[in-house]
């Protein structure tokens, strides 16, 4: 399975963003919880654990709720 | 009656084989991992961290759907549990943070802590804030 890993996902997000000039944000999570929330201009998806890997069937699920394809995010 | 679970639909990917957790009730909460086992695991901290964002922000808490036969039921864990309860409360009986620490012969301070999801809260304190508007904490425990 072809993972990658969340801080990687965020990083390529924040580079997608800054190409097409919209803003990204990234709210870390609150108490004990891991789970964060990833911005792309005004569409929002969670992001668990950066140092964990995310599976390629949540990553394309991510990708659109962030209304992006996982193309455009590798590539970035 | 507050109950907190909700459910969660879990989704093998037909082409990448990892598991995709959605909580159609919580807009855009999302997670998922290798196995299933996994994919739960992270559908419990998936969902607390949604409503810690929701508690955070003073957002509303979604009312959970009842989960079909093919949905999983994932319960909210005790760590912020009862104090999404008492923002619940609150907000329901329309009483102010002011209010309660009045009622509960404390500084305000004492009661926005047992709200603020980075705080941790001795459950003893909360189910004491609870009372005081009325409401009851009782746990259930199921199979």
């Amino acid at each position: 399975m072809n993972t990658v890993k969340g801080s990687e996902f965020r990083r390529k997000v924040e580079k997608l963003g800054k190409a097409r000039k919209q803003r990204v944000s990234w709210d870390p999570s609150h108490g004990k919880g891991s789970h964060g929330r990833l911005r792309l201009g005004d569409k929002s998806t969670t992001l668990k654990d950066l140092r964990k890997e995310v599976g390629k069937g949540l990553l394309n699920e991510m990708c659109k709720q962030l209304g992006v394809t996982a193309e455009e995010v590798n590539n970035a | 009656m507050l109950e907190m679970r909700y459910p969660a639909t879990i989704r093998q990917d037909p082409k990448e084989k990892d598991f995709v957790v959605k909580f159609p009730d919580l807009e855009g909460a999302i997670t998922g991992a290798a196995t299933l086992d996994e994919a739960l695991n992270e559908a419990v901290d998936c969902l607390a961290s949604w409503l810690a964002f929701a508690l955070a922000e003073r957002r509303p808490i979604p009312v959970p759907s009842l989960p079909t036969a093919r949905q999983y039921s994932v319960s909210v864990p005790l760590w912020i549990a009862p104090k999404i309860a008492l923002y619940e409360a609150l907000t329901q009986q329309n009483v102010s943070n002011s209010e309660l620490a009045r009622r509960l012969g404390v500084r305000e301070t004492v009661v926005r802590r047992m709200l603020d999801p980075d705080h941790t809260t001795a459950p003893k304190k909360i189910e004491a804030a609870l009372k005081a508007v009325g409401w009851n904490l009782y746990v259930v425990c199921a199979a």
